[in-house]
């Protein structure tokens, strides 16, 4: 291998990366925050990746950045509209099982109810002339797209890392998390806080399936796929981190890569094997609560 | 001989040394208080014995044998019971069936011996009359009760009894007492108490820990009129 | 100890199967072992999730051990495809073992994720491996020839016997020492613990049973469509299934997947029947499963004897 394979290959995997955090990031909000874990997940990045794709073909010449702001709104808003209608509800029962069981139901509805309106085709998003731009570098020739799509994942993280670190609602947010009995009595309003997390946890994953559906095609069946990804990138970040997520990612991503280079028919046996072993390994010595 | 020995065991948590270097024997046939102010370390020093906990360091020794590595349950079967503060009942089994299970586990029993022991256990507990009830709906003196039948069903030759008086009144403390009496020949027993009055009449020998170390030891009356005891209970 | 009414079960379950064997027409029979096989694994998550807390997301796991084992042993060696059948549990269950001591490093849902991805890993390596087919999969042909005349007849009759059977099983289990210590453990692990259980060793034995008995009711279904393919088998299609049967019907208790395959099955016949597409059965079947969790947390089966007895208790007082 060449110095410039390998840097084309390091490239890659960053970019890879990126996006497999940028698919674990709203799960890791909304279990790290509502402690649920959120099985439609997978399906909100399927319904931003449609709602982009539907937004272009109504819209052929919408700009991108309000492409990606749509699908982001309109994820936001189905996550918010199913935390306060069905998920709120289930989050109140003793056993926490049932909240997770209620988001599995949601999952298989929302999936069907996409596949039912929009048909069970693949499809792809369609950048136009950004597909094929690249740029050369010191010889090395490589994509702008997946430098694009890396951007968006890094400022969509540091954007969150803001929100949560930096501003009245993210401490809000983490008040709810850490006590909420002690935080509503100082003040904090839990069911809303828990409806923003919700809403900004899909918009997370609206991003994230815009960004998925750029660089392969997507069908309204894919969300089990997304969903496995997102709970491969959260375990392994350490349930919640939000800088866990990114290093999971890009381990996860840098790995599909690698074994993608050195055995062409690897799929993501050798991703899911790095994450299975790194899970028990880190079980064993007791790294895990 | 020792049935139940400690040998310079600690357990830390974090920086912070919730047990510190504790030696402790413990004979057959004797009854033990270990009293001590809040966050003394009796709990914790419990749960070591029982393997809910592991030591930091130090050994655990059963008989002269080093338990120190033996799993919880193990150490049931190798005849360690503990009744918790917090009765660990199993509130959608019956009464019954809740002593049922040390007694076919942790005992071993089987067939006759078992639904013979279990009666007896549950006769010396003064739960007859409930056996069939679920535990569940039973009161805050019964559940204690039950968590003492528990205990005492796996046929322990160490009991541990871990604040079962707590929370309770006085004629409930009485009638606790009395079934710890009926339960006291044959076994040694190490009672963790908040409320030393409970401890008379059935522990014989005092020890009395502070800020996770052994600060006294010995028989009743003479740990009882000790200065130090004083100082510690009025002087913190 | 066999109850009276366990024995007449077994007989009318018995007589059943016969009947099936002979009578039905072989749609019917192809449904029905459908739905028996169903059953089958849905008791058998449950008694891990619902009594041992063991909620998985990968039961798929166990369906392609099960079947790969049926059809690698089957089409490799001369052993009639019935005695590989009752090989299949016992081949699978020393897989379960190490499997389960890997597994049960992790805990509630590290422990559904980590089974789910153990699954994939296992599909993905039988996708990579041309031996076992690859991802073209297997067509079973025990000892090297083709199957003849209706596999269907024999493996509802079996299916029919065995879901019986496997009720009464679970109830004199649930009524034994082990059974107790089970429900001991579903209350309060910690607790059960210190009362003398080993309560590591006995999810492990619950892990290896389920995960034998989901492989050998799949190895029933995989007799009766004569071809596998990896993506079939080990798909997540089957934990989706398996949850909904057992969440909507009742987890934790016997007759909840019994009422779960019926309301399962039963309502995808009547929608196809009537020109319903899959993706439309798909979304009342989502909504059915928030609706029975919003309003009967429990299920649809513990909400019904808990109605029961106050309407009786009503008529006494």
């Amino acid at each position: 291998m060449t110095a410039a394979q390998f840097t084309v290959l390091i490239f890659q995997g960053l970019t890879l990366g990126g996006l497999y955090a940028m698919i674990g990031a709203g799960l890791a909000l909304n279990y790290g925050i509502l402690k649920v874990l959120q099985l439609a997940h997978g399906e909100y990045i399927t319904y931003g990746a449609f709602a982009a794709i539907g937004a272009i073909a109504l819209f052929p010449n919408l700009p991108f950045p309000l492409v990606l702001l749509l699908a982001f709104l309109a994820c936001a808003l189905l996550g918010a509209a199913a935390q306060l209608l069905i998920v709120e509800r289930a989050m109140a029962h003793r056993n926490e099982v049932v909240a997770m069981l209620v988001t599995f139901g949601l999952a298989v509805v929302l999936r069907d109810s996409l596949a039912e309106f929009a048909g069970a085709d693949l499809r792809g998003l369609s950048v136009g002339s950004l597909a094929q731009a690249n740029f050369t570098i010191a010889g090395i020739t490589l994509g702008v797209l997946p430098l694009v799509s890396l951007g968006i994942a890094l400022t969509s993280f540091l954007l969150l890392a803001l929100l949560i670190f930096r501003t009245r609602l993210g401490m809000e947010i983490r008040a709810v998390s850490d006590m909420p009995d002690i935080a509503a009595l100082v003040g904090a309003r839990v069911k809303r806080t828990h409806i923003v997390v919700a809403a900004l946890s899909a918009g997370l994953a609206a991003i994230a399936g815009v960004l998925l559906a750029m660089r392969s095609s997507i069908s309204p069946y894919s969300g089990l796929d997304s969903l496995l990804i997102a709970f491969e990138v959260v375990v392994l970040g350490g349930l919640g981190s939000i800088r866990g997520v990114l290093l999971a990612g890009l381990l996860l991503g840098m790995t599909q890569v690698i074994s993608t280079w050195a055995d062409n028919s690897a799929g993501l046996f050798y991703v899911h094997l790095v994450f299975f072993v790194v899970l028990v390994f880190r079980a064993k010595t007791g790294k895990l609560q | 001989m020792a049935i139940l020995a400690t040998e310079n065991v600690s357990r830390q948590f974090g920086s912070v040394f919730a047990v510190e270097r504790v030696d402790l024997t413990l004979n057959a046939g004797e009854s033990v208080g270990l009293i001590g102010p809040n966050g003394a370390g009796k709990t914790t020093l419990l749960s070591l014995l029982t393997g809910d906990l592991r030591p930091s360091s130090g050994k655990i020794l059963m008989d002269g044998k080093d338990v120190t590595s033996l799993p919880l349950y193990a150490r049931v079967r190798a005849g360690i019971a503990r009744a918790a503060q917090i009765p660990k009942t199993f509130s959608r089994l019956s009464v019954r069936e809740n002593v049922s299970l040390p007694a076919f586990f942790g005992a071993g029993l089987a067939g006759d011996a078992a639904s013979e022991w279990i009666d007896e256990v549950l006769e010396m507990s003064g739960l007859s009359d409930r056996a069939g009830k679920q535990a569940g709906a039973l009161g805050l003196l019964d559940r204690k009760r039950l968590e003492l039948a528990k205990a005492v069903a796996s046929k322990p030759r160490v009991l541990l009894l871990d604040e079962v008086a707590a929370g309770l009144t006085e004629p409930e403390i009485a009638s606790i007492k009395e079934v710890i009496l009926r339960l006291q020949p044959n076994r040694a027993i190490v009672w963790v108490e908040h409320i030393p009055f409970a401890l008379q009449g059935v522990c014989s020998r005092i020890v009395v820990m502070d800020k996770g170390s052994k600060l006294l030891d010995g028989p009743f009356d003479e740990v009882w009129a000790s200065e130090t005891l004083q100082s510690t209970y009025m002087g913190t | 100890m066999m109850k009276k009414v366990e024995f007449v079960a077994l007989a009318v379950g018995a007589i059943a199967a016969i009947c099936a064997a002979i009578f039905l027409d072989s749609g019917l029979q192809f449904l029905l072992c459908e739905v028996l096989v169903l059953f089958l694994m849905a008791q058998m998550w449950n008694l891990a999730a619902g009594y041992a807390g063991q909620i998985s997301f990968g039961p798929q796991m166990f369906v392609g051990l099960g079947g790969y084992a049926l059809y690698m042993i089957s089409n490799n060696t001369t052993i009639p495809v019935w005695v590989v059948m009752a090989l299949v549990p016992i081949v699978v269950g020393l897989l379960a073992i190490p499997l389960g001591m890997v597994v049960f490093h992790l805990k509630h849902a590290y422990f559904a994720i980590g089974t789910w991805v153990a699954a994939e890993i296992a599909f993905q390596f039988v996708i990579k491996t041309p031996s076992l087919g690859g991802s073209s999969g297997l067509v079973l042909r025990p000892g090297g020839e083709m199957v003849e005349g209706y596999p269907e007849k024999t493996v509802v009759a079996v299916a029919l016997f065995a879901s019986v059977a496997l009720i009464v099983a679970l109830r004199m289990f649930l009524r034994s020492r082990l059974g107790l210590a089970v429900l001991a453990v579903r209350d309060n692990e910690t607790g059960a613990e210190a009362t003398g259980i080993n309560v590591r060793r006995l999810h492990l034995a619950l892990y290896t049973l389920t995960g034998a008995g989901i492989a050998t009711a799949a190895a029933l279904y995989y007799s009766t469509t004569l071809f596998l393919t990896p993506l079939d088998a080990f798909q997540a299609k089957w934990a989706v299934e398996l949850m909904f049967i057992v969440v909507v019907g009742g987890l934790g208790t016997l007759t909840g997947p019994a009422i779960g395959v019926a309301l399962f099955i039963g309502l995808r016949e009547f929608m196809t029947a009537n020109g319903y597409s899959g993706d439309q059965y798909w979304i009342i079947m989502g909504v059915l499963a928030i609706a029975v969790l919003l309003l009967l947390p429990q299920g649809i089966w513990p909400a019904l004897t808990t109605f029961y007895t106050r309407m009786t208790r009503g008529n006494t007082q």
